[in-house]
C-alpha cells in the first residue's frame, strides 16, 4: 500500500470538525491550529482514526500524538 | 429545536461522532462532566434530559454493607424522582452495572453490583409506570446483544474518565435516539401483509389448501410462530390487514379451512385481495380506516413489491424483511415501528372500533344524503372530565391525532394535568356510540380561560375513526355548555396548518365562527398565558351561536 498523507486524512479531520473551514492544505496542521482542534477535540480525532482505520493506539501514542503528520506516521508504522 | 441534556456519571466524549445524530436532531447540551444529578434537579423541566449512569464508578471494591447500598440508591433515586415530578418532557436514564466476571466466584454469590442493579432497575419500573415521560436503558442487556466486552474501554476509562469504548457510545446514542423517537412520533398503526410466502408458504390455487406450508414440521412451524407474533401485535392494538395478488374466495378458504391457522378472519381488520397495484389498494385501505398512509408498515416476502412501494408510495415503511423465514418472527417482536411507550386500556376495543369503522364507510358509499343517513345510525356522544383512569388516553390521543387537531400541541400528563387544576371543566374527552359500535374515547378539549369573558381552544382533536359524523359540531356545543354559566362571552379558536390536519381546516368556519384578528390588549392576556398567536385565528361570540348538526345527536 502506498505511504499515507496528511492530505488523505483531510475526510476524517473535516468530519470531526464540522465547524471549522479547513484549509486546502492540511500539511502542518496540529492541535492548536483553529478552535476546535484542542485537547478533547484532539481525542476524538484518534477515536475516529481508529473507527476508521480499524486500528487501536496505545495510550502512549494517544497521549503524544498532536498532529497531522504524527498520525499519518504512526498509521505508517503499522502498516509497515 | 428541542434541547437534550446529556450527562452521566462517566465522562461521554462531546462531539464524539456518536452523537452526531442526536446533535442534528435536538439541541445538544453536555452538562459538567460527572454532574448527572445536577443535569436531572437543574435542565429546564421543558428540555429533554438523557443521563448514562455506570455502578462501577459508585462502587469502587466489590463490596458494601446493606446502609450503605441503601444510601447508593436513594442517592441515584432521589435526584431523578425530583426531576420527573416536575419536568413536561422525557427523561431518560440507561444505567450499567460495571460488574467484572470471575465464574468461580461468581458461583458463589452473586456480584453485589449486580444486586443493586436489580434493585435499582426494579425501582426505575415503577416510576416509569407513574411517569408517562420516563424511560430506563437496561445497558447490561441491550450491550449484552453485541458483547458486554465491546461496550467497554479501560484505556478510555485511565485516558479521559470515559468507561465506554466508541461502540458503547455509539450503542448508547442509538437506543437514545429510538427512545426519543418513539416518545414524540407516533408509532406505526396498520401493518399490510401479503399471503402466498408471506403468511403461508407456498400459492393457493397453485397448491392444494392441505399442501401449504402451515403448521408441519420445519418451515411450516416458522409461518405458526410468525401467525402467531401477529396475532400478539393486534391485541395490542396494530391493525393488521391484507393486501395480496389473489382470488379472494381461495384465500378466505385457507383462513376458514386450514386447521393450523394461527390468524383468523377475526383478526384481519380490513382487506384488498384482488390483481390491482398495491400501492393503489394501501390508498384505498386507508381512506377506508380514516388512517394517514405514514401510519401503514408493508410486508411482503416479494422483493418487487417492496421495490415499488417504496417509489410509489414513500410514506408507507416498507420493511426490508430478512431473506429468511426462520428470522421473521424474531424480526417482527424486535420491529421498533410497532412499539409503543403509552398504552391505554381502550387498546384493546379499537380493532373492533376500527372494524365499525370499515363497515361505516362501506354503508356511507350507498347513501346519497349523508346527513339523513347519520340521523338514523343513533350517535350517541358523552363528554367526561379526564381524570387518573383517562389521563393516558388523553396524552395518547394528544401525540398520535394528526388529522382532525387544530393547534396539534403535543401535550405530557403534566400539561393536561393544568388544565383541569385550572377548572375541571376545562379538559374534557368525548366518547361515542352508535349502531356500529361502541367508538370509545375518541374526542379531548383542553381550554384555557383568557380573561373573565373569553376562552381560548389550546386543544381540539377528534379520532380519525369517527370522521364524518360531525361529532365537532357536538363537542363544540359541550365546549359552550361548560362555559356559558362561568360569564364566558366569546370562543376563540386558532387553526394552525401542520401540513397534515387538512381535515380541520374549515371546522371553525363550518360551525359559526368568525375568522378574527385578535386585538392587541387581548394578545397581550394571550401572551401572558404563555400563547405566542401563529394560526389563523377565529372568534364566536355565545349570545349568537348557531352551532350547525346538532339534530344528528342523541344526549346521553
Amino acid at each position: 500500500m502506498n505511504k499515507l498523507t496528511e492530505n488523505d486524512l483531510f475526510g476524517i479531520l473535516s468530519d470531526v470538525f464540522p465547524a471549522t473551514t479547513l484549509p486546502e492544505d492540511s500539511k502542518g496542521l496540529e492541535m492548536g491550529s483553529f478552535k476546535e482542534w484542542d485537547s478533547l477535540g484532539n481525542f476524538n480525532l484518534l477515536l475516529a482514526i481508529e473507527e476508521h482505520f480499524e486500528i487501536r493506539f496505545t495510550m502512549d501514542e494517544i497521549t503524544k500524538i498532536k498532529s497531522l503528520a504524527q498520525i499519518a506516521e504512526t498509521l505508517n508504522e503499522r502498516d509497515a | 429545536m428541542k434541547k437534550l441534556v446529556l450527562s452521566g456519571s462517566s465522562f461521554l466524549i462531546p462531539n464524539h461522532k456518536a452523537w452526531a445524530k442526536l446533535q442534528s436532531l435536538y439541541d445538544l447540551a453536555y452538562s459538567e462532566y460527572g454532574d448527572w444529578s445536577g443535569a436531572l434537579i437543574q435542565s429546564n423541566p421543558d428540555s429533554l434530559v438523557s443521563i448514562t449512569i455506570n455502578l462501577s464508578e459508585f462502587i469502587e471494591f466489590d463490596s458494601l454493607n446493606h446502609d450503605k447500598s441503601k444510601d447508593l440508591i436513594a442517592s441515584i433515586l432521589t435526584p431523578l424522582i425530583n426531576r420527573l415530578s416536575s419536568s413536561n418532557d422525557a427523561t431518560i436514564v440507561g444505567i450499567c452495572s460495571g460488574k467484572d466476571f470471575q465464574v468461580v466466584r461468581d458461583a458463589k454469590e452473586i456480584n453485589v453490583k449486580q444486586k443493586i442493579y436489580s434493585q435499582l432497575l426494579n425501582q426505575f419500573e415503577e416510576l416509569a409506570l407513574e411517569f408517562i415521560d420516563f424511560y430506563f436503558i437496561d445497558l447490561d442487556h441491550q450491550f449484552s446483544r453485541l458483547g458486554i466486552d465491546k461496550a467497554f474501554d479501560q484505556r478510555n476509562w485511565y485516558l479521559s474518565h470515559c468507561h465506554f469504548s466508541s461502540h458503547g457510545l455509539y450503542q448508547i446514542a442509538k437506543y437514545t435516539e429510538e427512545i426519543l423517537l418513539r416518545h414524540t412520533e407516533p408509532s406505526y398503526k396498520v401493518l399490510v401483509l401479503d399471503c402466498d410466502n408471506t403468511i403461508w408458504g407456498g400459492v393457493v390455487g397453485e397448491d392444494d389448501v392441505g399442501s401449504l406450508a402451515i403448521g408441519q414440521d420445519g418451515i411450516g412451524s416458522a409461518f405458526v410462530d410468525f401467525q402467531k407474533d401477529l396475532v400478539k401485535l393486534s391485541n395490542q392494538g396494530v391493525l393488521l390487514v391484507l393486501a395480496s395478488k389473489n382470488n379472494e374466495a381461495e384465500v378466505w378458504k385457507v383462513f376458514d379451512n386450514h386447521p393450523s391457522m394461527v390468524l383468523r378472519r377475526e383478526h384481519i381488520v380490513a382487506w384488498r385481495i384482488n390483481w390491482n397495484e398495491k400501492s393503489k389498494n394501501i390508498i384505498e385501505l386507508s381512506e377506508e380506516l380514516g388512517l394517514n398512509i405514514n401510519s401503514f408498515a408493508f410486508w411482503d416476502d416479494n422483493p418487487l413489491e417492496r421495490e415499488q412501494m417504496k417509489v410509489l408510495l414513500p410514506d408507507v415503511l416498507t420493511i426490508d424483511i430478512p431473506e429468511n423465514i426462520w428470522d421473521w418472527p424474531k424480526y417482527l417482536r424486535e420491529l421498533p415501528c410497532f412499539s409503543k411507550l403509552v398504552s391505554s386500556s381502550s387498546d384493546k376495543n379499537k380493532i373492533y372500533q376500527y372494524k365499525a369503522r370499515a363497515q361505516f364507510v362501506q354503508a356511507t358509499k350507498n347513501v346519497a344524503d349523508m346527513r339523513s343517513y347519520l340521523e338514523t345510525i343513533n350517535l350517541s356522544p358523552s363528554a367526561s372530565n379526564v381524570n387518573e383512569l383517562t389521563i393516558s388516553r388523553a396524552v395518547q390521543l394528544c401525540q398520535k391525532t394528526n388529522q382532525f387537531n387544530v393547534r396539534t400541541e403535543r401535550h405530557t400528563i403534566a400539561k393536561i394535568k393544568n388544565f383541569s387544576e385550572d377548572d375541571k371543566d376545562f379538559s374534557f374527552m368525548v366518547s361515542l356510540k352508535d349502531i356500529y359500535g361502541d367508538h370509545g374515547i375518541v374526542g379531548l378539549v383542553c381550554l384555557k380561560s383568557i380573561d373573565k369573558e373569553t376562552i381560548f381552544i389550546d386543544t381540539f382533536l377528534l379520532s380519525c375513526r369517527v370522521l364524518g359524523r360531525y361529532l365537532e359540531s357536538w363537542m363544540l356545543s359541550e365546549i359552550i355548555r361548560r362555559c356559558q354559566p362561568k360569564g364566558t362571552k366569546n370562543i376563540i379558536g386558532e387553526f394552525i396548518i401542520s401540513g397534515r390536519n387538512e381535515a380541520a381546516q374549515n371546522f371553525f368556519e363550518e360551525n359559526d365562527f368568525k375568522e378574527t384578528e385578535i386585538k392587541p390588549e387581548l394578545l397581550k392576556k394571550f401572551s401572558s398565558k404563555g400563547y405566542l398567536i401563529k394560526g389563523i385565528t377565529y372568534s364566536l361570540q355565545l349570545a349568537s351561536a348557531r352551532i350547525p348538526n346538532m339534530n344528528l345527536f342523541k344526549d346521553v
